[in-house]
């Protein structure tokens, strides 16, 4: 039960518990440059909604396939080939 | 969703796209991006919309409109990437989310980007927004978002832990579909070769004004 308690709590504390973490950065001429943006709403459903898209998210990526990103880009293995070629014969393009 | 994507990964992006909980937080970066910030209490939840403040609404407004025409344009045949949502794309970064110092070069110098981040790490030890131009380091805990023009301020964010994760969601308009916009639904190049002396002229000041209107559209109407 501790355990369980201790896990919660730690979840929980994953969060800010401040007040509004709404700020505004901007100079002095009027001009907005950053908005760090807070909490909207009641915060337990907005925790509970955080929640929902970290799953959502984590899912997603188990999903998702890209063949190009899972083997060496052809670009580069080509690149990589050629300035050996070029070094090969003596070139000083580099 | 408008870009094409493989048969397998598709259903797997639209799915996201379309679940209610990540429209909402594209909805929290629309929405606080231009009407109201509430003001929320922790300890007693909701207390009011007395703080009501607004950040960027020229640049919401013009991204609101340019998202309507270009829906509205017969055989573009687009979809809106999120409900009630200005932004025309965002970008989904999983897992270990963090970035290098860059700029956006892609974005126009004075739109805001919205960038959220979720996940589970600590946030007084990672995951910290730095703005290089700005000279401030921002804590960037998570479900929370930040509106940065992306152009101008050199950003990074600082690594997480090893066990911890980070993902983001980036929402953001590209500039050129504004310059497609600006130059009567054409690129630059089509735009040059079809224009007139006159019209060439105008467009050459029009470029050399830009930094005048885009500062326009981050200054603050408040007095």
């Amino acid at each position: 039960m501790a355990g369980v308690f201790f896990f919660f709590f730690q979840s929980y504390n994953q969060y800010p518990t401040s007040h509004s973490l709404s700020h505004v950065f901007r100079s002095e001429d009027g001009l907005h440059w950053a908005a760090l943006l807070g909490y909207v709403g009641e915060r337990n459903e907005w925790l509970a909604n955080m929640q929902v898209i970290d799953q959502l998210l984590l899912k997603a990526q188990q999903e998702l396939h890209f063949p190009k990103l899972d083997h060496p880009p052809v670009a580069v293995f080509m690149t990589r080939f050629l300035l050996g070629v070029a070094m090969a014969k003596g070139s000083s393009i580099l | 969703m408008n870009f094409a994507a493989s048969k397998r990964n598709t259903p797997i992006l639209q799915a996201l796209m379309d679940a209610p909980e990540v429209n909402h937080i594209a909805r929290f970066i629309d929405r606080q991006s231009n009407i109201l910030i509430l003001l929320v209490d922790f300890t007693h939840g909701l207390v009011g919309i007395d703080g009501v403040e607004v950040y960027f609404p020229k640049i919401h407004c013009l991204l609101t409109n340019l998202m309507e025409i270009l829906l509205s344009m017969e055989g573009l045949h687009l979809k809106r990437p999120f409900k009630r949502c200005c932004y025309a794309a965002s970008q989904l970064n999983f897992s270990r989310a963090s970035t290098d110092p860059h700029l956006d070069f892609m974005n126009a110098f004075f739109l805001c980007c919205g960038i959220w981040n979720g996940g589970r790490f600590n946030y007084k030890a990672g995951g910290q927004l730095i703005m290089w131009n700005l000279g401030i380091v921002v804590e960037f805990p998570p479900s929370a978002g930040i509106l940065v023009p992306s152009a101008s301020v050199t950003h990074a964010n600082i690594p997480i832990g090893p066990e911890e994760q980070r993902h983001s969601i980036t929402f953001f308009t590209a500039a050129g579909i504004l310059r497609w916009y600006f130059n009567g639904f054409m690129n630059d190049n089509e735009f040059l070769t079809r224009a007139s002396g006159l019209q060439k002229k105008d467009w050459a000041q029009y470029q050399t004004d830009l930094w005048k209107f885009g500062l326009d559209m981050l200054r603050s109407d408040e007095p």
